[in-house]
């Protein structure tokens, strides 16, 4: 079994995943730009699933995964390919929601892939524009996503009518 | 509920900002109800909601004290909750996981 993954903080704003594979990273990219790959592995929260997946590894290119459970508003991640260097690395910005919904990308995601004696170790950098949006997506990614409990969040508070704007008692 | 769905319940609480203060002003020592609701200014039954959801995900928990129902943090939840990044590793060892049962695949099919 490879070393488990691990994950650190080494500036203000990212977030760095560091794990080998036992396989070559030929595969280790397939297994990442390939849509019916991903679904095999990707999963979203405890729960969910990546029901919709499209990849078009190229500079340019847009990639879309759509993660559904029933009764729950589907969670859409999405954004476009800055690099592609295939099977070595790819620079892609990352944004929640259905198309239009944000104005600038969440987070900057870049995957390189390093080969040595038929092992790959992945390197993914995920930067933030602040540390408090990396704090935050961070923790919200740790149990789900950010966007996910945010949706709960604003169920929660639908249904129980917070008088938070209204004044007195 | 599972860990999981207990998580779930955390981190919707915690991403209130009105459940927020609350646990800021508990962390500094237990409450009642009425307590709580002064400095929000936000009528009690307001408060009361706030509070259940807040004690449903583990956060803070009511007092033996029978008339005065005092409210109380629950460190060891918090804690977990504020863990994130022990968390993400989990979470994407999961994943990694299952993508090395596909490489393992997917090398068996290449050398067939």
């Amino acid at each position: 079994m490879p070393a488990p993954a691990s994950v650190t903080i080494p500036n203000d704003t990212d977030i760095v995943i560091v794990r080998t594979f036992d396989a070559p990273r030929e595969l280790v990219w397939r297994a990442h730009t390939e849509p019916q790959l991903m679904k095999r592995w990707m999963q979203g929260p405890p729960g969910w699933t990546l029901s919709v997946c499209e990849i078009d590894a190229r500079p340019g290119g847009k990639f879309r995964n759509v993660f559904t459970q029933a009764g729950q508003q589907p969670l859409e991640v999405r954004g476009t390919f800055l690099e592609v260097d295939a099977p070595a690395r790819w620079v892609h910005t990352e944004e929640y929601g259905p198309e239009g919904s944000s104005e600038t990308p969440a987070a900057v995601e870049t995957l390189v892939l390093t080969e040595k004696a038929g092992k790959t170790t992945l390197t993914l950098t995920m930067r933030y524009p602040s540390k408090e949006a990396r704090d935050a997506a961070g923790q919200g990614t740790a149990d789900g996503m950010e966007e996910c409990y945010r949706r709960i969040d604003v169920l929660l508070n639908e249904r129980m009518r917070e008088p938070t704007t209204t004044r007195g008692r | 509920m599972t860990q999981a769905q207990r998580l779930d319940a955390t981190f919707a609480a915690l991403a209130d900002p009105t459940r927020r203060a609350i646990l800021a002003r508990l962390a500094t020592g237990e409450a009642t109800v009425s307590e709580l609701a002064e400095p929000f200014d936000i009528s009690q039954p307001a408060i009361s909601r706030h509070l259940k959801v807040l004690e449903r995900a583990g956060l803070i928990s009511t007092g033996h004290d029978a008339q005065r129902r005092p409210r109380r943090v629950e460190a060891k939840a918090l804690e977990a909750a504020t863990d994130w990044l022990q968390k993400l590793r989990d979470r994407w060892e999961e994943s990694y996981q299952r993508l090395d049962g596909l490489l393992e695949e997917m090398k068996r099919t290449q050398k067939e």
